[in-house]
């Protein structure tokens, strides 16, 4: 599915430790790869370092030791702008300050491609319009940014990524605040991205999102990388019962075919296992 | 851009009229005829005026540009130019100027004594509120805003405690002197104050795309390809930099930071790539007028600047919060 | 911050004058009277009633009469320390009418101790506060006295300079902003005697800021300038800075004199003389020009200090 002359983004061995008088180890060790075309589930319970990672590999935080390559090249050895060309981020939570329009927030995309003081092309202005578009939000356009709801910024937010004509994309649990449809339609979109060669790396929290909508699945527990494989081979009983530290339930969607997983509240705990001893996907 | 034309108009309008109105009555029409001024009409005009106007305009656009550029780094609309803390290193060294008689000693001193002696105080504070808010090589804006606050409190206080030592007649002078005053110097001296307020706006205006995408936020910012470190160091150094002209030369003028670059916000926008030189324009435009009312409607008497800005600034502002549905809070 | 400043500024002001009694009595000095006086016109107005003697406490700009200069200094003007007052056992408290330290006063009063209030503001102020005071501590004759002689001395020279021209003046007390005697000031009475006309009769308050321009091109004829004050500068008929205007009359025949401001600038038994002295500047044709002496103390090239 990669395609030739896509950018992938490959992590090398990281490590990374907030400092102070008592330095807290945050990552140990990572190595990750998100290929061109792929879809990279990145999961594990709060304070697993996902988010951390994810930074590091956004060029946000630059004192990890190890190395991220972006399409071969060394993070460190690139400028904020050359980062900012190939990759873009869509953050959980998005900061605004002034009453930007919509599609001033959008153009904002193009920063990276643009010089000096130059105001945006007809052509900056198309991409950014169909951006807009592809996220759903074209009718937003003219709105003040400070006016939108929660889940609308977010989608917005998604068309900024896409307006800057990413090569990789990572999403910071991306969909958090949008409701079902949109959920599904961002992730639809971020398939479509991938089939288009777009590297993508998305932390997740929805386990069933991530069976539908991702290639590979990486799962992170206390800064250790668990496993890294095809979803399918990831998700299984064993590894996230491993990870989350609860049980979960693993079954097949009957209509699609793709993993199901059910998490399982003491109730239903109790039940399932009085009734239905031997199941063998409990045990 | 066609703001910018009109700001451009209504700044030389502005300039037009400061320069035909003032106490000592001088007939400028006489000027446009062809006629000369008598030796007295061309002093007033020419030596005590004219330079006066244009260091209005020249520092009243230097203050609303750092308010623009404050209001960016701190991502707050409300910041005005004195927030960080500037302001309180530049009264403290102007005040202390006058407390040793360095305003009135003989010779070179006493040329640059109070002035100068405000600028150093406005960079010693800039260099100590920068060391104070960086953590960790990163220069926190939480911190800078707290330090800049609290250095203006503590710099209040030392000057409460000078005047309380001071002569009367230093008293009177320390008072005056924070009162907010554009004075009336020569030409070299405005030339010189007026390359460098429009270098430094320049600049600013050169990194305004920057300032648009700094305010989604710092790691927003840097993922879409902005240094925000050097970003937000530039912006404190230029913005103080502006800042500590406009008081060491004048005193604290309010309001122009804060309600200029608020006003052209509502109306025309935030896109830092057009408020920028707007709000210089802008500023420049205010400052002239309110100059102008200081100079003439208690003719012979003037009334100090900073009364009249705070007098028009305070209910504008207040009424296009009413009007524009207190967009402020919108944050 | 502002608003403490001008308050400051206002009561510093109104301190440069003070007087008006409140009580009329004539009496022999009554024995026992410890003083403590924080205005320097009125330091300066008990010197004159010869009750230098009773002050036991100065305010802390009070210079005048040089004997004074060694007794405990009590505070500002606005801020008498109330324990130093009572240790010094006081048992009058002069001071000049003003706004601020009004708490301190009424805590005086409550202690027992006479407070006497002075409004020096303006010309005829400060005479009628001389009487009273006078009055008040026992020295009604000899303040009568006094008052009648500064009169006379007035009437004098208003008389002489009666037939002669008014020569427009104007009086610098501050220098960039420009500070001026404006209309209400005791100077401003005192050039109207000397038969001259204050070019900034016409400002809003006795000691205005007004417009370097209005007051160009107003063209005074005398120019008065007691701003510049800085040590080195001499006195008498200097241009100084103003020799940048030469079409002002005043520079261009060299009527611009240097003056030290506790020459005129503290209204009080002194009266009398300073209008004498304003009639030399104004009017050196008719009344003789000022020599050196009386625009000043000599000044050493010696940093300022208080």
């Amino acid at each position: 599915m990669a395609e030739a002359g896509g950018v992938g983004l490959e992590g090398r061995d990281i490590s990374f430790a907030y400092g102070g008088a008592a330095p807290r180890e945050i990552l140990r060790g990572v190595s990750l790869n998100a290929s061109p075309g792929q879809v990279l589930g990145l999961l594990g319970p709060n304070g697993s370092g996902k988010s951390t990672l994810l930074r590091i590999f956004a060029g946000l935080l630059p004192k990890y030791r190890g190395d991220v390559l972006l399409g071969g090249e060394s993070l460190r050895r690139l400028s904020r702008r050359a980062v900012a060309r190939q990759l873009a981020v869509v953050p959980q939570e998005p900061v605004f300050t002034f009453p930007f329009s919509v599609l001033e927030t959008v153009l904002m995309g193009r920063h990276p491609h643009l010089e000096g003081l130059r105001f945006e092309s007809e052509r900056d202005l198309d991409l950014a319009r169909q951006a807009l578009a592809r996220c759903g939000a074209a009718d937003l356009e003219r709105r003040s940014i400070l006016d939108l709801s929660a889940g609308e910024r977010q989608r917005v937010v998604f068309a900024r990524a896409l307006a800057q004509q990413p090569r990789v994309l990572l999403l910071d649990e991306a969909g958090s605040f949008l409701d079902v449809r949109h959920q599904v339609e961002m992730y639809e979109l971020v398939r479509e991205l991938a089939a288009q060669g777009v590297s993508i790396l998305a932390v997740l929290h929805d386990l069933n999102l991530a069976a539908e909508y991702c290639d590979r699945i990486a799962l992170l527990r206390e800064g250790q990388l668990l496993i890294e494989g095809p979803t399918a081979e990831v998700f299984t009983y064993q590894n996230l019962t491993r990870t989350f530290d609860t049980e979960v339930y693993v079954d097949q969607n009957h209509l699609t075919g793709s993993l199901l997983v059910t998490l399982l509240s003491g109730r239903a705990r109790r039940a399932l296992e009085a009734s239905a001893e031997g199941r063998g996907s409990l045990k | 851009m066609t703001a910018l034309g009109a700001l451009v108009l209504v700044l030389l309008a502005c300039l037009l009229l400061a320069a035909s109105l003032g106490a000592g009555r001088v007939p400028v029409l006489d000027l446009l005829r062809g006629r000369a001024l008598d030796s007295a009409g061309a002093a007033i005009l020419w030596q005590v005026r004219l330079p006066r106007v244009l260091l209005a305009a020249v520092l009243g656009g230097g203050l609303a540009v750092a308010g623009v550029v404050f209001q960016a780094l701190l991502r707050n609309p409300l910041a005005d130019p004195y927030v960080l803390g500037v302001s309180g290193g530049a009264s403290l060294g102007g005040v202390a100027a006058l407390l040793v008689g360095l305003g009135r000693a003989p010779g070179l001193m006493g040329e640059i004594g109070v002035a100068g002696f405000a600028f150093l105080g406005a960079l010693g504070a800039l260099v100590v509120i920068e060391r104070v808010a960086t953590v960790d090589g990163h220069l926190a804006v939480y911190t800078l805003l707290l330090s800049g606050a609290i250095f203006n409190a503590f710099s209040g206080a030392v000057i409460f405690f000078v005047q309380s030592i001071a002569s009367l007649e230093q008293l009177h002078a320390m008072v005056f002197y924070l009162m907010g005053q554009v004075p009336s110097l020569g030409f070299a001296h405005v030339g010189a104050v007026a390359a460098v307020v429009m270098v430094v706006c320049a600049v600013l205006w050169r990194m305004a795309r920057d300032f648009n995408v700094a305010s989604l936020g710092e790691e927003s910012a840097a993922q879409l390809g902005v240094d925000t470190e050097r970003l937000k160091r530039k912006a404190f150094v230029l913005g103080s930099l502006l800042t500590a002209i406009a008081v060491s030369v004048a005193g604290l003028i309010g309001f122009v930071g804060l309600v200029v670059p608020h006003a052209l916000r509502l109306i025309l926008g935030p896109d830092h790539r057009v408020l920028v030189p707007v709000a210089f324009l802008g500023g420049a435009s205010f400052l002239v007028l309110a100059d102008l009312m200081a100079r003439t409607v208690a003719a012979p008497s003037e009334l100090p600047v900073g009364v009249i800005t705070a007098l028009i600034g305070g209910p504008f502002f207040l009424y296009l919060l009413r009007a524009r549905g207190g967009a402020v809070n919108r944050g | 911050m502002m608003a403490k400043s001008t308050r400051l500024v206002l009561a510093s002001l109104l301190l440069v004058g003070a007087a008006c009694a409140r009580q009329e009595s004539t009496s022999a000095p009554a024995p026992g009277l410890r003083i403590v006086v924080m205005a320097p016109s009125a330091a300066e107005m008990l010197g004159a009633l010869g009750l230098s003697e009773q002050v036991v406490g100065i305010g802390d700009f009070v210079s005048e009469p040089r004997q004074l200069a060694k007794l405990p200094r009590i505070g500002a003007f606005d801020a008498p320390n109330l324990e130093s007052v009572l240790a010094l056992h006081a048992t009058h408290f002069v001071t000049a009418r003003q706004v601020a330290g009004s708490a301190s006063l009424a805590k005086l009063r409550a202690l027992g101790i006479q407070v006497i209030e002075l409004d020096t503001s303006t010309f005829d102020g400060t005479l009628l506060a001389m009487k009273s005071l006078g009055a008040e501590l026992g020295a009604g004759d000899r303040a009568a006295a006094l008052v009648h002689t500064i009169e006379n001395q007035v009437a004098e020279v208003r008389r002489r300079s009666l037939g002669a021209l008014r020569k427009r003046v104007l009086f610098a007390v501050g220098r960039e902003p420009l500070y001026v005697a404006g209309p209400g000031s005791h100077i401003d009475a005192l050039i109207r005697a000397a038969g001259g006309e204050n070019i900034a009769a016409d400002a809003t308050s006795p000691y205005p800021q007004v417009s370097l321009e209005a007051m160009l091109a107003r063209r005074p004829e005398v120019i008065l300038d007691s701003a510049d004050n800085r040590p080195g500068l001499p006195l008498g008929r200097e241009l100084g800075a103003w020799a940048q205007w030469p079409f002002l009359p005043a520079v261009a025949e060299r009527r611009v004199y240097a003056l030290d401001p506790a020459c005129i600038s503290v209204p009080g038994p002194r009266l009398g003389e300073m209008a004498q002295l304003m009639a030399k500047l104004v009017h050196p044709e008719i009344f003789g020009e000022a020599t050196a002496e009386e625009l000043g103390p000599p000044r050493e090239a010696s940093p300022v200090t208080r």
